[in-house]
């Protein structure tokens, strides 16, 4: 462990500049020079990425069982005695893992910026619109790195509502259109959902560590808990200590329903679907290494969790499968480019988790670094490429875009390739490693696991290459007058995507090759990712990889390719002449599965239509709420009155008698009530 | 100096009103002699500089504060009718510390942000609002039940005048509605002011209302002993321990009046909907909190045992409330209203905290009380902004302001989600730690609570959606202006608060916890002898304060 003071300025920098820039816009309502803007954006979140750079190689020197950086800021804030007593700290903690995420991150999140810098310049329709919009990127990115930093589980719910309300501004940059409002909301609503989840998971955790005499929710004292009770657990089952098991179980599910809502699984999925919406890096970032990588990260930080506990891995495994089988099969059939490849990333979490289920994790962080370069490169493409048909996101009305721009088509072939698998590309190591993952795994279901993870990557291959080849084969469907070729060599948004397209191209084979292929060309420890991340389950089973797995994964990724190359090339004719029931699976999955309309169903029109008049009618205030005061007190003025008048007979007579009956009733009392001595 | 030193506290309360009485008295001696009176705009300066310099003072109060003490400090103490056990006490201690800052901090904010207001009001206007202010902060600080009686009925006269006078068209009907339901809280209170009073008397044959007696051997509040169990023989008290449970629901009632809870919250919602900007930042963002005070101070250390017979029944009423609150806030069309019924939902919520009876429950509702008054108020200006340039608070009315004012839009997304308790503003910190307090104790309450603040989220989230964003609903919202250089500073200087405590609440904890320990050992030692019949209701924290305060933190 070794203590470094600027550990801080990793996390700070974007959120500094971040607050600049939110400042600068609140207070003066204009702009300063877009240069200035942006150069402050990207050298903020560049400098990230150099910090983390030298963390790392600080971290690498370290030797000891558990290396990290440390960097203790100040207490943030703590109450209570005894074993209730907690604190908690803002301080960063970098180890392997958050090494890891850390400079992927900054990586991306650098590339990204850099390619927004130059992509975005137009498009901004107000005043004070590149500001705004920086501000929340750079947001976005520091809070995502305070995530990964954190060193306890409250810092870290800091950053993890922060990466909700950056994704929120994000989708909803453009606040005039109802579309992109709609789907900010629902984004910004389920990640709310999944905060709720991760607090009570936080304090079932803070329960179960009090029962067995710890405090505080640092993910060390957790891990150390943990091992105790499971411990505790095996030693005498049906013990006291039973109850901490349910707890725990309870726990496991609460940070697994968090880490579903981050990671957009399952059925709070339907998020994701509406953050294309938002501006194209944005949408880079979230999809690739930002939103939709912090659930990954959580699963990953907290392992011990789900490791020590099967229910809680199979739900994992399950929840993953399901997604990515879901998701894939949106994508076979979806019509717009972006979504296609927002329905693609989702799978691959998914896929991600199942991988992380079945017991390696490491072999997850490793499919999640070499997708987020291949997503990050294909949503930054797709977005030039929809830019070019000004507009038009319809793959129907595209196509035969090579002709016209080649580097394009060089770039979206690259990064299709690479996510789906092509040997010897970086997505090709990565999925050898989840299916290896899942085949090896004591996971309920095992068999089924598999099967789904093979048609997930045949999917995967399979809408990919369905994506390059409606965009930049063929005949344009309709002609785009007057194309608007953006001039991609000479822009700066360029750059960026060669960096993109080399990392995709050549990351899986630098920093994760499996044993299996590092024997092939006699390389010892290839594995470098998985050493550094001392993942112990890796280093028995990287050597596990066979031959028939991996040519079982090439052939199914072929049969993906080959399916494509014949619907789309070979015999289009195929896709008309499809029989009812194709027809009816067509509809469905264009329709999503009908999951958002039940949303709208079940959720926001009963509301609307029971819910709202019945509260405020029977609790609310209502406009005639104030009626029964005056009608009461008109009530007593009237009935008073009535009563009154009656005594108003005339005769002096009765007066005087009502007077000597008043008397002779107060003499009497005082009679009765004299002390009896 | 040294005089101002020495009575900081009294200084602190009085300043505001003696400042109105005295510009009263400079107007009656100008007209007197035939000059014009004061002009308005100095009028605005005056409660300006009057309320500022409160506040002033307030921050020296907080600086000065020992934060290892447990005692009150800076307190008074004076003899006023001795035979009834009235004097005039204040004193701070932890608890009541950041409400008093909390106020001071507010007025002077609230004038300069509605000074067209009190530009068009007169000095009447600012002799109300400067009343309203030493009202409240005597409540606040007094140590004495009948003084806080006493502060806390008056406190109603400037805001029935406000109301009435300033108001909207009927004002007048919902300042008087408001003022019969307050009156029926203040005679519940007097009646357990007498029920002590009464107790008190048979034990000690004479009255003192002090809540702690300052020389030994003295008789005070909390040396009367409320009996825990019936009297050994018949006849030999008229009380038992069901006078103790009655002296609880009768505080709770005029308390949970005052707050308000859920089935008391139309009177108030009304009143926010006819009351000028400035009064109706001020009851929601602190004379509210005078209820959640009023239980911390009075209700559960008086009678402790009877507050553990109905926390149940509260905590079930705040979940009530939190829901509820949200729930109904979203069938409003009024912005003010609807602001007004999520603050009580959270109001709710910080009850809930107290009802906890630990240190992180009731940590978190005085931390959130600070912050949440800072947020409401924020709130509550910006909409009477909205109003000062339509005229009109109707949500139907708005929407698509984005476009016209920016600056407004992003202010108001920024104390939406600090009151939603977004991290990095002090909403977060509070809501945490009541929810953590509340979950140590009951699981599924504070997973209740949880999904009342998701409803209260995801209200806010269409409310945001309708309002700022959407369509612009009508032409005359094509005018708008944005915020002009004034109201933008008194966004800055609330939001500067906000931010520091969400990012370093330490500093204010520190000043809390002590006192909070000591009251949980309070409440403990007074209802020892309960367990015996409720088991696992007590709180537990209180034995182990012994020890910390005698070792620092363990």
């Amino acid at each position: 462990m070794s203590e470094a003071t600027w550990l801080r300025w990793i996390p700070l920098l974007p959120l500094g500049v971040a607050l600049f820039h939110a400042a600068f816009v609140g207070w003066f309502r204009r702009s300063p020079p877009y240069l200035l803007v942006a150069v402050l954006s990207c050298g903020a979140v560049m400098s990230s990425f150099v910090l983390s750079c030298l963390a790392c190689w600080k971290l690498v020197a370290l030797t000891g069982s558990e290396p990290a950086v440390v960097d203790e800021v100040y207490t943030w804030f703590g109450v209570g005695v005894g074993e209730w007593a907690f604190s908690t700290d803002v301080a960063f903690r970098l180890d392997p893992l958050a090494a890891v995420m850390c400079l992927l991150i900054t990586g991306v999140g650098s590339v990204i910026h850099v390619h927004a810098a130059g992509s975005m310049r137009d498009d901004f329709r107000e005043d004070a619109g590149a500001q705004r919009f920086f501000c929340y990127l750079g947001a976005l990115t520091a809070f995502a790195l305070v995530v990964v930093l954190a060193e306890d589980l409250i810092f870290l719910l800091l950053g993890w509502q922060g990466v909700g309300v950056a994704t929120w501004l994000l989708v909803g940059f453009w606040y005039g259109e109802a579309r992109s409002e709609t789907a900010a909301r629902c984004a910004f609503l389920m990640d709310r959902f999944g905060d709720a989840a991760l607090l009570l998971g936080g304090f079932l955790i803070f329960t179960v560590m009090a029962e067995v005499g710890r405090s505080g929710f640092s993910f060390q004292e957790i891990e150390i808990a943990w091992a105790e009770i499971a411990s505790a657990l095996s030693a005498e089952p049906g013990s006291s200590a039973g109850n901490s098991g349910t707890l725990v179980r309870i726990s496991a599910l609460c940070l697994l329903v968090a880490a579903a809502a981050k990671s957009a699984q399952f059925p709070l999925h339907v998020w994701l679907r509406g953050v294309v919406e938002g501006p194209v890096p944005a949408s880079a970032l979230i999809h690739s290494s930002a939103t939709l990588a912090m659930g990954v990260y959580l699963l990953c930080r907290l392992d011990f969790v789900f490791v020590s506990d099967p229910v809680a891995a199979d739900a994992v495994a399950w929840l993953g499968a399901l997604t990515a089988l879901l998701a894939v099969s949106f994508a076979t059939t979806g019509r717009e480019l972006n979504r296609v490849l927002s329905h693609l990333a989702l799978s691959q979490v998914g896929l991600i988790f199942l991988a992380f289920a079945a017991g390696m994790p490491a072999a997850s962080v490793f499919h999640l670094v070499t997708c987020a370069f291949s997503l990050a490169l294909l949503f930054l493409v797709a977005g030039s490429t929809i830019r070019v048909f000004r507009g038009e996101r319809e793959m129907d009305q595209m196509g035969g875009l090579i002709h016209q721009v080649p580097v394009l088509a060089g770039f979206f072939g690259v990064g299709a390739l690479a996510l789906s698998g092509f040997p010897a590309l970086s997505g090709f190591f990565s999925r050898d490693l989840v299916l290896l993952a899942v085949a090896n795994s004591s996971l309920t279901g095992r068999a089924g696991l598999y099967a789904v993870a093979l048609i997930v990557v045949a999917a995967t291959a399979f809408s990919v290459l369905r994506c390059f080849l409606r965009v930049f084969l063929g005949e344009p469907e309709r002609k785009v007058a007057n194309i608007e070729l953006p001039r991609l060599a000479t822009r700066i948004h360029s750059h960026p995507l060669y960096v993109l397209a080399f990392l995709a191209t050549t990351i899986g084979f630098l920093v994760g090759l499996p044993q299996f292929w590092g024997d092939v060309i006699d390389v010892q420890r290839s594995n470098s990712l998985a050493n550094f991340l001392r993942s112990p389950v890796v280093d028995e089973t990287a050597s596990g990889l066979e031959h028939w797995m991996v040519l079982l994964g090439l052939s199914m990724t072929a049969v993906g390719y080959g399916l494509a190359w014949v619907l789309y090339v070979r015999r289009p004719e195929l896709r008309t002449t499809s029989s009812s029931g194709i027809r009816a699976v067509r509809r469905l999955l264009a329709e999503e599965c009908f999951i958002p309309q039940l949303y709208q169903r079940l959720g926001a029109r009963p509301f609307d239509s029971f819910a709202r008049p019945f509260v405020s009618r029977v609790i609310g205030p209502h406009p005639s709420d104030g009626r029964w005061v005056s009608n009461a007190s008109r009530a007593l003025r009237l009935g008073t009155v009535h009563l009154l008048k009656r005594s108003q007979t005339g005769p002096l007579q009765v007066h005087v008698f009502v007077v000597l009956v008043g008397v002779l009733a107060v003499v009497g009392l005082m009679f009765l009530r004299s002390p009896a001595t | 100096m040294e005089f101002v030193q020495d009575h900081l506290l009294s200084w602190i309360v009085f300043l505001p009103l003696g400042a109105g009485l005295v510009a009263i008295a400079l107007n009656v001696l100008l007209s007197s002699l035939g000059l014009a009176g004061i002009p308005r705009r100095l009028c605005g300066l005056l409660g300006l500089v009057a309320s500022t310099l409160s506040f002033a003072l307030c921050v020296q109060l907080v600086v000065q504060f020992d934060a290892t003490s447990i005692d009150h400090q800076f307190v008074e103490h004076a003899r006023w009718l001795p035979e009834l056990g009235v004097n005039y006490f204040v004193g701070v201690d932890g608890i009541n510390l950041l409400l008093l800052l909390l106020t001071t901090f507010l007025v002077p904010v609230v004038i300069l942000a509605t000074w067209n207001e009190v530009h068009d009001g007169n000095l009447g206007y600012v002799f109300a609002i400067l009343s309203f202010e030493t009202c409240v902060l005597g409540g606040f600080a007094s140590l004495n039940l009948v003084q806080f009686y006493a502060f806390w009925e008056l406190a109603s006269l400037p805001l029935f005048f406000l109301v009435g006078i300033w108001g909207a068209e009927r004002g007048e009907r919902s300042a008087t509605r408001f003022a019969l339901s307050a009156g029926l809280g203040s005679l519940l209170l007097w009646i357990a002011i007498l029920l002590l009073a009464s107790l008190q008397f048979e034990q000690f044959g004479r009255l003192d209302f002090d809540l702690v007696s300052l020389e030994p051997g003295g008789v005070a509040l909390l040396d009367t002993t409320v009996p825990l169990m019936d009297p050994a023989g018949p006849g030999q008290s008229a009380f038992n321990w069901r006078t103790q449970v009655w002296l609880f629901a009768v505080f709770a009632l005029a308390f949970a009046i005052r707050i308000p809870l859920v089935p008391f919250h139309r009177g108030l919602a009304h009143l926010q909907l006819a009351a000028p900007t400035a009064a109706a930042a001020l009851v929601l963002g602190v004379t509210v909190k005078l209820g959640i005070y009023g239980f911390i101070r009075y209700a559960i250390p008086l009678a402790p045992a009877g507050a553990l017979e109905f926390t149940p029944g509260l905590i079930v009423l705040a979940l009530v409330g939190v829901v509820g609150g949200a729930l109904v806030a979203m069938s409003q069309d009024d912005l003010r209203k609807c602001l007004t019924l999520i603050a009580l939902s959270q109001l709710a919520l910080m009850t809930l905290g107290v009802f906890t009876f630990n240190a992180q429950g009731l940590s978190g509702s005085v931390l959130q009380m600070l912050g949440h008054g800072l947020s409401a108020v924020a709130l509550v200006l910006l909409v009477g902004m909205l109003r000062e340039r339509r005229h009109t608070g109707l949500i139907s009315e708005s929407g698509g302001l984005a476009t016209r004012m920016p600056v407004f839009v992003a202010c108001f997304g920024l104390w939406v989600m600090s009151m939603l308790g977004v991290p990095l503003s002090s909403g977060f910190v509070g809501e945490f730690l009541i929810l953590l307090g509340t979950f140590r104790v009951h699981p599924a309450a504070a997973a209740a609570a949880l999904l009342g603040i998701l409803l209260v989220f995801a209200f806010m989230l269409r409310l945001i959606g309708r309002v700022l964003f959407g369509n612009e609903a009508r032409s005359e919202n094509r005018s708008l202006v944005d915020l002009g250089l004034r109201e933008k500073v008194v966004m800055g200087i609330l939001i500067l608060p906000v931010l520091g405590i969400g990012v370093y609440p330490e500093p204010l904890l520190r000043r809390i916890e002590p006192s909070v320990l000591n009251w949980l050992r309070t409440v403990d030692e007074r209802s020892a002898g309960t367990s015996e019949r409720r088991q696992g209701q007590r709180s537990t924290e209180g034995p182990r304060e012994a020890m910390r305060l005698a070792g620092g933190r363990p």
